[in-house]
């Protein structure tokens, strides 16, 4: 039995979630262009609305509804479209806000690059936490894209990758010394523009859209109030 | 028995500060109540172990027992002010998910309902006044994991060269001391890294040569870390030698990932790497006397102070250094470096092979770092490590 007890309604205030550290320990650590690949959901878009929602379960645990409008579609979504992703965490009832470390975080208004597996990762609105999550900032007049701690998403050789941190904050192409003194000098890493981005993640987000739903549990609030009671059990 | 350490201010200890580490900025986070600021408990807390969920009573000892370890080790840093109330508790309730009780509870959880390969999670609850006050930290550990909760030493595998977990025929055991830490460092605040060799990274944590309760310890960046969190005027002087490193080239996003150096080898390896697999070794590097060596290894300052330390190789027949007795023999190539507080560094030497060892024998090259104060406090154990593989001493027509 589910009921909806609480639902804090937060659209286009000035509450949010933004960028954290993450803190989920996976005994697999997939690359940024395996993410991608895997994700059967995945666009850049703005985040239009987030609501903290409390479903009744054993574990009381309460979730939170992200509504983005895409801004340009990559897999399993079209351009205009809004979607709606949950994950766990958010304020239960006037105990505390429980936060889940590791799960992307979101404030309203902001651009941002989802990449999202309901089917493998049920409870987190993006893949693998906020590995699956990536944010557009403006730096030096140019959009570019970011990880949830601020360094820039770099391109190597034709393969997005989170960035180094030697490159933050720099739109220029980052040519890295070399990390160790007899190491060969690695090639140049260019900070990847919203455009950049785009062309890549038209290439690797192909593979995921094939015949693979790209909402499962998320696909409603019903569904996934289900598959959390499932986890929590029924009070 | 960690200790405060007036010598070394006297002697060889400087302040500076340097750090990479990152905080938890989490809850409602920039928008919110809490600011960009970071969670923290306030004051000592208890810490209760749920063993319901533990397949057998051996685990459920084991859980216990490890998380009784790592509190203490959390405690036992210097310039820090959070205590855990040990013992630990026991929580009640034959539960396999977060209960958000006000109890910081440890257990074992059905994590890949939640995620699949998910080993280890930190859900937490901040104060709903102050949203910057945790007022619960909960770590759990994959069910579908079998977890060893000892040592590598207990299981028959090298403290010097183990991996994140190890096989017994068909198991795969995870060592569950390093999930354990790195998600109690969450909960007291500490966020991942991505520029510092530290516990809040992922990959393969070091085991140093201490006695067992110490030999999975908080790393100098996790120190700093606690140090900015919860400060105090207290000090420590400690130095360790470890066998693994952050891999500044692995992309993970907000976490670095770190590795096992290389064994030691005749030649830096075809790309310089210093990290599996592209050592120069296999299986086993062969040597003469007077050979150079090239070494890998890491030094942790994970105390307070500056200290500069100076840096030896020798030559043992065993994993266990002997110094005075004539049978481990010293490289006459020697270092020094001026270790900053809270710093690590890896370190890539070339040693020569010194003379006089046997031909045709294994000797195990082992690190050994001194200064003025090891001897004092715990570093007169973990000052010293066998790399992570031994050598060959080639015969002597080889040689000649």
């Amino acid at each position: 039995m589910k009921r909806l007890i609480t639902t804090l309604t937060l659209a286009m205030t000035t509450f949010g979630l933004a960028p954290n550290a993450d803190a989920l320990s996976f005994a697999r650590h997939p690359s940024l262009q395996e993410i991608a690949k895997e994700a059967p959901l995945s666009f850049r878009g703005l985040v239009k609305q987030i609501r903290f929602v409390q479903a009744e379960t054993a574990s009381e645990v309460p979730y939170t509804e992200i509504t983005f409008v895409v801004q340009q579609a990559y897999a399993g979504t079209e351009t205009g479209a809004q979607v709606t992703l949950y994950q766990m965490g958010g304020p239960l009832a006037d105990k505390g806000f429980v936060i889940i470390p590791g799960l992307a975080t979101f404030d309203l208004g902001q651009s941002v690059v989802v990449l999202s597996n309901d089917s493998l990762h049920p409870f987190f609105a993006t893949a693998f936490g906020d590995q699956g999550a990536l944010y557009v900032r403006s730096l030096e007049g140019r959009s570019i894209i970011t990880t949830s701690d601020g360094r820039t998403v770099v391109e190597q050789d034709g393969i997005a990758r989170y960035g180094d941190d030697r490159c933050a904050s720099r739109t220029a192409a980052c040519k890295l010394e070399p990390i160790f003194a007899n190491r060969k000098t690695r090639s140049e890493l260019s900070p990847m523009t919203v455009e950049t981005f785009d062309a890549w993640m038209f290439q690797n987000a192909a593979a995921a859209a094939r015949g693979v739903p790209a909402q499962t549990v998320s696909a409603s609030r019903a569904r996934f109030e289900a598959a959390l009671l499932r986890l929590g059990g029924a009070k | 028995m960690k200790r405060a350490l007036l010598t070394c201010a006297l002697l060889l200890c400087f302040t500076t500060d340097a750090h990479a580490y990152n905080l938890l900025v989490q809850g409602i986070a920039s928008t919110g109540p809490c600011g960009a600021g970071s969670i923290h408990f306030y004051g000592p807390q208890n810490i209760s172990v749920n063993t319901s969920n533990s397949p057998t009573a051996t685990d459920a000892a084991g859980l216990q027992n490890a998380v009784q370890i790592l509190a203490g080790r959390v405690n036992a840093v210097g310039g820090q002010s959070f205590r855990y109330n040990l013992p630990a508790g026991n929580a009640t309730g034959g539960y396999g998910w977060p209960h958000f009780d006000g109890v910081n509870e440890v257990g074992i959880a059905n994590l890949a309902a939640v995620a699949p390969g998910l080993l280890g999670f930190a859900p937490s609850m901040t104060d709903p006044v102050d949203p910057c006050k945790v007022i619960e930290g909960d770590v759990f550990l994959g069910d579908g994991y079998t977890w060893a909760y000892d040592t590598p030493t207990a299981h028959g595998q090298k403290y010097y060269s183990a991996n994140e977990f190890f096989w017994a025929g068909p198991t795969q055991y995870w060592y569950a001391r390093v999930t354990l830490l790195h998600e109690l460092l969450h909960t007291l605040g500490l966020g991942h890294t991505i520029t510092d060799y530290a516990m809040m990274n992922y990959g393969i944590m070091p085991w140093s040569n201490q006695v067992s309760n110490a030999q999975l310890d908080l790393l100098p960046d996790d120190r700093q870390a606690l140090r900015a969190v919860y400060p105090d005027t207290s000090t420590e002087c400690d130095t360790a030698v470890l066998n693994t490193f952050v891999d500044p080239t692995t992309e993970l996003n907000g976490a670095a990932f770190q590795k096992l150096l290389c064994a030691p080898a005749t030649g830096p390896g075809p790309s310089g790497s210093r990290f599996a697999p592209h050592c120069a070794f296999a299986p086993q590097t062969r040597v003469c006397p007077g050979d150079p060596l090239y070494v890998s290894y890491t030094i942790a300052n994970y105390g307070t102070f500056n200290e500069t330390l100076n840096e030896a190789l020798w030559f043992s027949k065993n994993e266990i250094l002997d110094v005075t007795t004539g049978s481990d023999i010293a490289s006459p190539t020697m270092f020094s470096i001026a270790t900053l507080k809270g710093q690590s560094y890896n370190r890539w030497k070339i040693y020569n092979v010194p003379a006089g060892v046997d031909y045709d024998t294994i000797y195990y090259p082992i690190v050994f770092v001194s200064g003025a104060h090891l001897t004092l406090d715990e570093s007169d154990r973990n000052n010293w490590t066998p790399l992570v593989a031994p050598v060959r001493i080639k015969r002597p027509e080889e040689c000649n």
